[in-house]
């Protein structure tokens, strides 16, 4: 009966009658509240800093009006906008995303609702490497200029694909389970952790700096970074959500899901490339930032359910969003200066998840 | 005779790549419409030959047959819409609800569409008012009981409508009630154009149920046949070195009683 569904399922389910419909009419609404939150989220986000709070109607007109002079002559609101908070913005949304559809890709995977996408090592290998860069000006052998934007950024990137095939590798000589890719991502995460922190005790006085690195935040992004975020995210999410229906059928067991017709092994592993590379262009940018692809798809699931059909562009809509209402906090929890965004979404996701442990647990463990 | 065989297995051999030959030259041809039981020892290579059949392991030499055709140049999905598989063990899913995973069972036929049609749903269904799980469609498979939990997964290679169900120690977790229940589904399920073999190591239970008995031993074929006349204390002895008391109820019915193993425990 209808009129018994409380008003939050009516919303997520229509009057739909058959499973089909009602997921249909999920996807439509994810759609709908994917695109309205996220337009939302992004204009609070080009009106409210630090530096100065504009009207939504003076934060687009300068965004606009600074897009058609083509970056010439600009006033200091046009600045403010095209310069620091649009490619902020940006930078938010595609790291939400990206870390979002990289966790629930790798929860599905490794078939354990809890895991986020730095078990594999990313993170730890990112830092590392990151670290060397800003605190030992190490720059690959002169690949790059001490002072490229680029530096630590391609440092992170080097760093996080390099601890994930130290862990492909010792999972696979180890049977390629779930639990050796678990079990090997540990030990590699605490190998690079291990160096990193030596690292940082011989940092000297630019230890704040690889702290605040450790920590992440979107405050340093420039629009060219911004822009190279959103389009890798872009790329690797649209081909991983192609794939949302395999990812169910991973969900049963690699036999089961073999013998339904799918090259588990080979799947398995393009994925978790796609998966690894996209967490990897995320951290690149603004650090490590925890806790974000391990809370949202679970909060997607609890809305909308299990199949991957749906947590997947879920994981889309409210990925984004989420995460510029976590780099808005950040901004603005203090007046003197800014808090690194990834504490305060470890603060958030910390209770979250140890709720989840404990409520949900058990239907997890099997 | 005429017909063509639903399954013909020619001259099976399979050796794995640390020199085991588990199944060796096995050949047997089954007709559609029956409840075949495998039966032997752990080790006997029934897993393993039910593998081959579903191409989840490459095969040594010989060649499968379904409907006349080789399996062996058939691609993963079209195995998958001809053979479906119920494992043994579960491995443990999130996330998913018992709805969502029997739906999994249409994943053969979806191509490249995005969802199931109405007619899939239809179908899911009207299976799960059939295994008596309709009402659990929207729990969480892991919350299930055991017995609960196999007929969703037999409900689930039912809609894969395959001309062959492979099902594995079916009963193997499940007491007595559940072991009568889950028989009791595979026997209905058997239709005109379906044949399911289970794997099973309750004999009493298969003669029982079954239409058609195969009996393994070592990698080799020792029997087919109709259970009644197959099982026999002579062959109980031989397949499983167990001295055993075959009878007869009163509605006719076979029961295995093992008394004394006879073998040698090193071997």
């Amino acid at each position: 009966m209808p009129e018994d569904k409380p008003f939050l399922k009516k919303m997520i389910d229509g009057d739909g009658e058959t499973h089909i419909e009602i997921k249909r009419h999920r996807s439509k609404v994810i759609l709908l509240l994917g695109i309205v939150l996220t337009v939302i989220t992004a204009i609070v986000s080009l009106c409210i800093g630090q530096t100065a709070i504009l009207s939504p109607i003076d934060a687009l007109s300068s965004l606009f009006s600074a897009i058609s002079k083509s970056g010439n002559g600009l006033t200091n609101e046009e600045i403010l906008i095209i310069e620091d908070r649009l490619p902020r913005t940006l930078a938010t949304i595609g790291v939400g995303i990206g870390l979002s559809i990289a966790g629930a890709t790798y929860q599905a995977l490794i078939r354990n609702p809890l895991v986020d996408p730095y078990i594999m090592g990313v993170s730890s290998g990112a830092g590392t490497f990151a670290i060397a860069v800003i605190s030992f000006d190490f720059t690959f052998f002169g690949l790059f200029s001490i002072h490229s934007n680029y530096l630590s950024a391609f440092a992170a990137i080097f760093g996080g694909l390099l601890a994930f095939g130290i862990t492909m590798l010792l999972a696979h000589r180890a049977g390629a389970t779930t639990n050796a890719y678990v079990l090997s991502g540990v030990v590699v995460g605490l190998l690079f952790g291990a160096v990193q922190t030596i690292l940082l005790k011989f940092s000297g006085h630019k230890v704040t700096s690889s702290m605040s690195w450790l920590f992440g935040s979107f405050s340093n992004v420039s629009l060219e970074q911004s822009v190279i975020i959103m389009v890798a995210v872009a790329i690797l999410s649209s081909i991983i959500l192609t794939k949302a229906k395999e990812l169910n059928l991973v969900l049963l067991g690699e036999n089961e899901a073999r013998q339904m017709g799918l090259n588990v092994k080979k799947f398995n592993t393009i994925m978790l490339i796609l998966a690894s590379v996209l967490a990897a262009f995320c951290v690149a940018f603004c650090g490590i930032i925890g806790f974000v692809g391990l809370v949202i798809p679970h909060l997607c699931r609890m809305l909308f359910g299990g199949d991957h059909r749906l947590v997947m562009p879920a994981s889309i809509a409210f990925g984004g969003c989420l995460m510029v209402i976590a780099d808005l906090v950040a901004r603005m929890a203090l007046n003197t200066q800014e808090l690194p965004v990834g504490a305060i979404t470890t603060l958030i996701g910390v209770p979250v998840f140890a709720y989840l442990l404990i409520k949900r647990g058990k239907i997890y463990n099997g | 005779m005429d017909e063509v065989p639903l399954l013909e297995v020619r001259n099976l051999n399979k050796v794995y790549e640390n020199g085991y030959h588990a199944d060796k030259d096995v050949s047997f041809s089954l007709p559609s419409g029956l409840l075949v039981g495998l039966i032997g020892p752990n080790g006997c290579g029934k897993t393993t030959m039910m593998r081959c059949i579903n191409k989840m392991h490459s095969i040594t030499s010989g060649d499968i047959l379904i409907d006349g055709e080789s399996v062996l140049p058939k691609t993963p999905a079209e195995v998958a819409r001809l053979v479906s598989n119920v494992p043994a063990e579960m491995t443990a899913s999130f996330g998913l609800t018992v709805f969502e995973t029997v739906m999994l069972g249409r994943y053969p036929y979806l191509q490249n569409m995005w969802w199931e049609t109405e007619e899939d749903e239809s179908m899911v269904v009207e299976t799960l008012k059939k295994f008596g799980v309709y009402h659990l469609q929207d729990r969480a498979l892991n919350i299930l009981s055991s017995g609960e939990r196999q007929r969703v997964m037999i409900a689930k290679a039912y809609v894969q409508n395959p001309r062959l169900m492979l099902v594995d120690e079916p009963t193997s977790h499940l007491d007595m009630k559940y072991k009568l229940d889950v028989m009791e589904y595979l026997r209905a399920m058997v239709k005109q154009d379906m044949t399911i073999l289970v794997a099973e190591h309750d004999i009493s239970l298969m003669a029982r149920y079954c239409d058609l008995c195969i009996i393994m031993k070592k990698g080799e074929l020792v029997a087919i046949g109709d259970p009644k006349k197959v099982i026999t204390e002579e062959l109980i002895r031989d397949v499983y070195d167990v001295e055993a008391s075959v009878g007869t109820d009163k509605d006719g019915e076979i029961f295995v009683l093992p008394k004394k193993f006879i073998g040698d425990y090193s071997l």
